[in-house]
């Protein structure tokens, strides 16, 4: 259950829900089909975007894929995931979902990696920008929190003794 | 882009609301492998040390780490097993920082604390273990020796198992004794067996692990 939908009901316990209430799960109810359409202005633009990301990075840090075998297609991969974690973030309108089912788990695989907090800022930097390029202003604007969230849990530690970027 | 070509990746295996389920009509919890599980409460881990404490007196801390051993090698194997399962790989296919980031949210999660792997002297035969808010010493609060014996004893039956040989694991720091953290010094039993008392007479972490060091691998 979308998490503000689970506080409310337990705020509410052995009581009936107040008029406030019952209109912020409304408001919530009524907010899903445009999270829906947003997810699919995503869903449409995902693959050109990551294109695009990959690029981007790949001009930034041209000596990146001599450190890590299949560095692109990895990277790739791994942006999809975090992208599509975040639809359901916003679709459940909760930006902590992405947190503990993805974020801070690829987060200690980076940093495993030798990855540097500045490449993975970059990296996911570049992502946002190229959905905010790809996407109406509107979509964006509903995607936007969960990118820059990304940026700041992801590049969230500390620089590593040899770096592989 | 190709995706094919190298191993689908899933999120966390561990993240909340999908770990555990509990099914309050009969009362059973199980993760998401099927595995059963309990939780248990600070009453009952505090419990366990005092009556380990007055049945073995000077041994209970032997007896925790073998404990902790047996237990350790179990949850290793069900730990491979459950990867396996949901990533699609053998547990010793995945990259090294997949490992560990997998160990690291099963930790977390179980309520051990967070544990950080350092692997810089894997190659010499070395792995130390830092652990922040360890269960015991967490509970213990204060103490003046190294409370986490079941802890180390977990670490040496999990590496054991990975390693495919026998390791063991000594406690060297602890932060119920006001260090900000604890740390275990993981190896093979004989060049831990020197130094093995020497976090109880004062000895710090780097000094142990110096010695170790000097030892053969």
């Amino acid at each position: 259950m979308n998490m503000k939908l689970a506080t409310i009901a337990a705020q509410a316990e052995g009581r009936y829900l107040s008029r406030d209430e019952q209109q912020q799960m409304l408001d919530y109810a009524q907010s899903l089909p445009e999270r829906f359409r947003i997810a699919s202005q995503v869903e449409q633009k995902e693959d050109a975007v990551l294109r695009a990301t990959i690029e981007d990075i790949r001009r930034k840090y041209p000596n990146f894929a001599k450190y890590h075998d299949q560095a692109w297609t990895k990277c790739y991969r791994d942006m999809q995931l975090v992208v599509r974690y975040d639809v359901h973030a916003m679709i459940l309108d909760d930006p902590k979902y992405v947190e503990d089912n993805i974020l801070y788990w690829l987060r200690s695989i980076l940093a495993g990696s030798h990855f540097t907090p500045g490449f993975v800022r970059d990296a996911y930097t570049f992502l946002r920008e190229n959905f905010r390029r790809e996407l109406p202003s509107d979509a964006y604007e509903g995607i936007e929190p969960y990118l820059t969230h990304n940026i700041e849990i992801l590049s969230d530690f500390a620089e590593p003794a040899t770096p592989a970027v | 882009m190709p995706t094919t070509e190298i191993p689908v990746i899933r999120g966390n295996y561990f993240a909340e609301g999908k770990y555990l389920k509990t099914d309050v009509r009969t009362g059973v919890m199980r993760n998401r492998a099927g595995t059963r599980m309990l939780a248990l409460t600070s009453d009952f881990l505090l419990g366990l040390v005092s009556a380990l404490n007055n049945e073995c007196g000077p041994a209970a801390t032997a007896v925790f780490r073998s404990c902790g051993r047996t237990w350790g090698k179990r949850v290793a194997e069900r730990f491979a097993t459950e990867m396996q399962e949901y990533y699609g790989m053998p547990l010793s296919d995945f990259p090294l920082s997949q490992f560990n980031a997998c160990l690291y949210e099963m930790f977390n999660h179980h309520g051990w604390g967070k544990l950080e792997l350092n692997l810089d002297q894997f190659t010499h035969g070395l792995i130390i273990a830092t652990v922040h808010n360890p269960i015991y010493a967490d509970l213990l609060g204060r103490a003046d020796q190294p409370a986490d014996a079941l802890l180390a004893g977990v670490l040496a039956g999990m590496f054991s198992y990975f390693a495919g040989q026998e390791l063991d694991c000594l406690q060297t720091q602890c932060q119920a004794c006001g260090h900000p953290d604890s740390k275990f010094l993981i190896t093979v039993p004989e060049r831990l067996k020197p130094v093995l008392d020497w976090p109880t007479r004062g000895k710090t972490h780097a000094q142990i692990v110096a010695e170790v060091q000097k030892t053969r691998a």
